[in-house]
C-alpha cells in the first residue's frame, strides 16, 4: 500500500473519530437542542397524521375484514366476563374489609396520581431499540423521567421531551431498567428489556428465590416514578444458573407496544398523603 | 435532463443533499408509523445503510462524511437509542464502505448485492459492539441478533434503494464520483 495512501487512512479514521466526539460532547445526556427539538416537531406533526392512517387501515382490516374467529372469541369472552363478575363481587368485600382494618389501623391512603393521557404517534426507527413518541410535550407538563402506563400496565419512562412531543423508553428496549417484584413471592429484581423478541429480563432474583412460569410481576414503587402494584407481565422462563448465585427470569410485558394507542402519563411521583 | 438550461441544472445539483436527507427523512417517517400495517418482515428493515454505502461509494470524503453524520442524527431523533450509537454505527460503516471501494465497484448487480449482504452483516456485528461501548449492549448471540431473512432482506431493499440514489443524481443532474476517481485522489 502506498504510503500516502496508509496517511489517508489514518486522516480518514482521525477525522471521522473527532466528528464523532464532537457530536457526542454536544448531545451529551440526551440533551437536545433548539434545532433537533424542531426536527422532532415536525417529524412529529407529520408522524401524528401518517400514524393515524396506519391505524386506521389496520383497523379496517381487523374490524371488517379478518372476522374469522370472532364467534368464538365473543363465547370466550361472555364466560370470561361471568366469571370475572363473580370474582369481583368477591374483591369488594374484600375491599370493604381491606378499607375498614386501614382505618382502623390508621394507616395512610396512597395519593393517586395525576395522569396525562396521550397518543402514540410513532414508533422506534430502529429495529434493535424500542421507543414510541407521544404528543404531548414539555407545554403539556412532561418532564424527562416521568413514568408511562396504560391500562394494560406499565409502558415505560419519558426518555427526552421537546415542547410539543416526547420520546418514551419503552420496559421491552435493552437500555430500560425497572424496579420490580414478583407479587406472590415479593421478590425483588430489576427489569430490562432483551433484543428484538419483545421479553423482558427481570434480574438480580438470588437462585434460592421462589419464582414460578405464570408468576405475575409487579412494579415495586421504590422508584417514585410508578404507582406500586403495577403489571409489568408474566414470568414465562425460569432458567437456574448451576454455577451462579442467580437466576435468569425470563417475562413477557403485559403490554404490547406494537397495538398501543393511548398511553397515560405519571405526573408527579406518588407519595404518600400526610397522617393526620 | 438534456432540455435543462446549464443554470437549472446547476440549481438541481445544489439540491442534490437536500434531496438525499429528504429521502431519508420520508422513509423514516415511514419506518416509524407505518409499524402497525407493515409485516412483521419489514421491522427487520436497515432504511439507512444503503444511503450510508451510497455515500461512502459514491461522494467525496467531506460530502459523504457530512451527509452520513446529519442522516445519522436524523435517525437517532426518531429512536429511544443514546445519542452516539447510531451516529457512531454508521460513521464505522461509511469507514468500511469507503475502504471498500479499493476491491469492490458496485457497479454491476452482482457486486452491488455483495456489497449490501456483506455490509449488512457487518452492520450487525458493528451495533452489536457499538451498543455495548454505550454501555447498554445485548449479547452477541442472542435471539434476533443475527436473522438470515433480515440480512437477505437488508441486502435486496439495500440494493434497491441504492438503484434508487443513483436514479436521484441523474435526475438532479449530479455526476457521483466513481470508485476509480476515489481512488485516484482521495479514500
Amino acid at each position: 500500500m502506498p504510503k500516502q495512501r496508509k496517511y489517508a487512512i489514518v486522516a480518514l479514521v482521525a477525522l471521522c473519530i473527532s466528528v464523532l466526539a464532537l457530536y457526542i460532547h454536544r448531545h451529551r445526556q440526551g440533551q437536545t437542542g433548539r434545532i433537533d427539538n424542531l426536527l422532532i416537531s415536525l417529524s412529529g406533526r407529520v408522524q401524528k397524521q401518517l400514524y393515524y392512517v396506519s391505524e386506521g387501515t389496520r383497523t379496517l382490516f381487523d374490524r371488517y375484514l379478518f372476522l374469522v374467529s370472532v364467534e368464538e372469541d365473543k363465547e370466550r369472552l361472555m364466560n370470561e366476563v361471568a366469571y370475572l363478575k363473580t370474582k369481583l363481587v368477591a374483591l369488594q368485600e374484600v375491599e370493604l374489609e381491606n378499607r375498614r382494618l386501614r382505618d382502623s389501623l390508621v394507616f395512610s391512603e396512597k395519593v393517586e396520581p395525576p395522569l396525562l393521557p396521550a397518543h402514540v404517534v410513532a414508533h422506534d426507527v430502529s429495529t434493535d431499540y424500542f421507543g414510541i413518541r407521544i404528543d404531548k410535550g414539555e407545554n403539556d407538563g412532561v418532564k424527562e423521567g416521568m413514568g408511562v402506563i396504560s391500562p394494560h400496565g406499565l409502558v415505560g419512562r419519558v426518555l427526552r421531551a421537546t415542547p410539543t412531543y416526547s420520546d418514551v423508553l419503552t420496559l421491552v428496549d435493552p437500555t430500560s431498567a425497572v424496579d420490580a417484584v414478583i407479587q406472590r413471592s415479593r421478590a425483588r429484581g430489576i427489569v430490562s428489556g432483551q433484543t428484538k423478541d419483545l421479553t423482558c429480563e427481570l434480574k438480580y432474583i438470588d437462585k434460592l428465590e421462589d419464582v414460578a412460569v405464570n408468576d405475575t410481576v409487579v412494579s415495586s414503587g421504590f422508584n417514585d416514578i410508578f404507582p406500586k402494584g403495577l403489571l409489568i407481565g408474566y414470568v414465562i422462563e425460569v432458567i437456574p444458573d448451576p454455577s451462579g448465585i442467580l437466576q435468569s427470569v425470563i417475562l413477557k410485558s403485559a403490554v404490547d407496544i406494537y397495538r398501543l394507542e393511548e398511553v397515560f402519563i405519571v405526573l408527579s411521583p406518588t407519595q404518600p398523603k400526610e397522617t393526620s | 435532463m438534456y432540455f435543462l438550461q446549464p443554470n437549472q441544472k446547476r440549481l438541481l445539483n445544489s439540491l442534490n443533499p437536500l434531496i438525499f436527507v429528504m429521502a431519508v427523512f420520508c422513509l423514516i417517517l415511514v419506518r416509524t408509523t407505518g409499524r402497525p400495517i407493515l409485516p412483521g418482515f419489514f421491522h427487520q428493515w436497515d432504511i439507512l445503510l444503503p444511503f450510508i454505502v451510497y455515500f461512502a461509494q459514491r461522494r467525496t470524503l467531506p460530502e459523504g462524511l457530512i451527509l452520513s453524520l446529519f442522516t445519522s442524527h436524523l435517525y437517532s431523533l426518531s429512536s429511544a437509542a443514546p445519542f452516539g450509537v447510531f451516529a457512531a454505527h454508521y460513521l464505522i460503516l461509511f469507514v468500511i464502505a469507503r475502504l471498500l471501494t479499493l476491491a469492490i465497484y458496485a457497479n454491476t448487480w452482482f457486486s452491488g448485492l455483495l456489497l449490501m449482504l456483506s455490509l449488512s452483516l457487518v452492520s450487525r456485528i458493528v451495533l452489536t459492539l457499538v451498543a455495548g461501548g454505550f454501555g447498554h449492549g445485548w449479547p452477541f448471540f442472542s435471539t434476533g441478533n443475527f436473522v438470515w431473512w433480515g440480512l437477505l432482506l437488508n441486502a435486496l431493499i439495500g440494493y434497491l434503494v441504492f438503484g434508487f440514489c443513483g436514479i436521484l443524481d441523474q435526475l438532479t443532474c449530479k455526476s457521483p464520483k466513481i470508485n476509480i476517481e476515489l481512488m485516484d485522489t482521495h479514500l
